[in-house]
């Protein structure tokens, strides 16, 4: 392998492996987005079913 | 019925905790935070203009040199902050008994691991054609591997135990010990061998003036990356602990 | 009943045990009698006779073997609650680990004697004319070993993956200890003596002394409940 197939080879580690941690980032996030979502409807639901508190 | 008037009851009462904290739509998101992001992003592109095109090509190693600016990045991340992080925190969290250090610790760890990863990948790619070898038992790559076994020791412990002050404890023992013991596997294997190049050690070394600005700021653009890497990491940390909190309250009690 | 008495009275309890018992060390040693039958295999003959194989396959067998015992230290405490019972002891923490520390020392000691002894006739080394030498730098290596090593088997004493785990956390700690031990053991079996080693026996007492104060320091929070 030539000396810039070699530099290929490494530029092309780094930005596989930082890029693949920040899509696994984005995903917990959207993960986590979606938790906070459902939980704040099921308070408002509650919210309506028992009005006045 | 009443059972469940009760539980819609209880719904009703939990505090709007959630909502409040997570500072409104869109996520644990605040200006500062994009802007480093944003500014890391920048920073690395400005470092790889420098590492690839503006930086002379080096005389006797050629291209291959180029490598260089971003794995030596990524050994100062792993080796400095990732590291210093996991046992100032641990240290922090011993001291305080407050979960937050402990979630900057294992995220500090989490971005470690990572950062030795990319140093212990690129190194021997580097290493093929100019040692013509892939591996050397040399100090630093010595290091960096133990450094990584470390890290996931480290975060293999974490896994192991249930989340709570408990495994904060165990691992900001582990992690305290693990630190100290780097300097110690540092000087152990220099006596042992030692073939790699020594880089900054006394002015400057060997490198040029235009390679050490380009290899300066690769480094300032990792860290900024790990900055934001970081912050983005602990603060999704603390979002899932808040949930865990809001919804034991909600169902427990 | 003064610090070490205190310390020594939880060591010798773990000891009488193993008297009684004759399971740790028993099984400690037949496993680095293995170690060191398993490595002549993977070493082409010629090889065998090479200064530094030896050393290499002494401390492979010694931490192997040595960590079988600390496996069992903590959680041998665990079964019928001797642990509560021990943390419920009206003394200092840093006791309780000096004395644990204490039993593994003997335990990893006395195997090591005898898997030295074992090595030196299959690997036809002549211990006897560098026997003191070696003690000393089996002696600072064993404790370098425990002190990490009670340490760590307190650790995950309590996790299910304990066996894996103790290995894990604890192999990539221990590397300056086994190098140090392995390069100083070859200038002895080199017949150089001890202090030809000079550097790495200081870096042996160094690890010592470190990991024996860090340790007591932390080992409070490890096992707080």
């Amino acid at each position: 392998m030539s000396n810039l197939g070699f530099l290929a080879v490494g530029y092309g580690f780094i930005w596989l492996v930082l890029g693949s941690y920040v899509f696994s980032l984005a995903r917990r996030q959207g993960g986590l987005n979606r938790q906070v979502d459902r939980l704040e409807r099921e308070l408002e639901l509650t919210r309506e079913a028992a009005p006045g508190r | 019925m009443a059972e469940e008037q009760t539980l819609k009851r209880t719904f009703a009462e939990a505090p709007p905790a959630v909502i409040e904290q997570r500072g409104g739509r869109g996520g644990d998101r605040s200006l500062w935070v994009d802007a480093l992001g944003a500014g890391s992003i920048l920073a690395i592109l400005f470092a790889l203009y420098l590492a690839l095109i503006w930086a002379p090509t080096e005389a006797v190693m050629g291209d291959i040199q180029r490598l260089f600016y971003f794995h030596v990045a990524a050994a100062w991340l792993a080796l400095g902050p990732s590291f210093g992080v996991v046992a100032a925190c641990s240290v922090l969290y011993l001291w305080k008994k407050d979960l937050r250090y402990d979630r900057i610790a294992s995220a500090s760890a989490e971005l470690g691991v990572m950062f030795t990863t990319i140093t212990l990948v690129t190194g021997p790619i580097w290493a093929r054609p100019i040692w013509g070898a892939y591996w050397t038992w040399d100090p630093r790559l010595t290091t960096t591997l133990v450094l990584w076994f470390i890290f996931v020791a480290y975060l293999m412990l974490r896994s192991a135990v249930d989340a709570g002050h408990k495994r904060a404890r165990l691992s900001a023992v582990f992690g305290i010990v693990g630190w100290i013991d780097v300097p110690i596997v540092f000087m152990s294997i220099r006596w042992w061998r030692t073939i790699h190049p020594t880089v900054i050690a006394s002015e400057g070394g060997g490198l040029a003036p235009d390679m050490r600005l380009a290899l300066f700021v690769a480094i300032g653009a990792f860290t900024l990356l790990y900055a934001y890497l970081l912050v983005v990491r602990v603060r999704q940390e603390d979002l899932a602990t808040r949930l865990d909190r809001v919804r034991h309250q909600l169902y427990l009690r | 009943m003064g610090f070490l008495g205190q310390a020594w009275t939880i060591a010798w309890k773990d000891i009488l045990g193993e008297l009684r018992t004759r399971e740790m060390v028993f099984s400690m040693l037949l496993f680095g009698f293995l170690v060191i039958l398993i490595f002549n295999f993977g070493i082409e003959p010629g090889l065998r006779d090479e200064a530094l194989v030896k050393p290499g396959v002494l401390w492979a067998a010694f931490v192997f073997a040595g960590i079988l015992g600390l496996n069992r230290s903590f959680s041998s405490e665990k079964e019928n609650d001797c642990l509560q019972g021990l943390l419920l002891c009206p003394v200092d923490r840093a006791v309780i680990y000096l004395g644990k520390f204490l039993g593994n020392f003997v335990f990893v000691l006395a195997m090591s004697l005898a898997v030295l002894l074992f090595f030196s006739v299959l690997y036809n080394v002549d211990v006897i004319a560098v026997l003191p030498g070696l003690l000393a730098i089996l002696g600072l290596a064993t404790i370098g070993f425990c002190a990490v090593g009670t340490l760590f088997s307190a650790v995950s004493v309590g996790i299910k993956t304990r066996d894996v785990l103790l290995a894990i956390l604890l192999f990539p700690v221990l590397v300056p200890v086994i190098l140090a031990a392995a390069k100083s053991s070859a200038f002895v079996m080199n017949g150089e003596g001890l202090f030809a080693g000079g550097s790495w026996l200081a870096m042996l007492v160094v690890y010592d002394v470190v990991f024996l104060a860090v340790s007591v320091m932390v080992f409070d929070y490890v096992l707080e409940e």
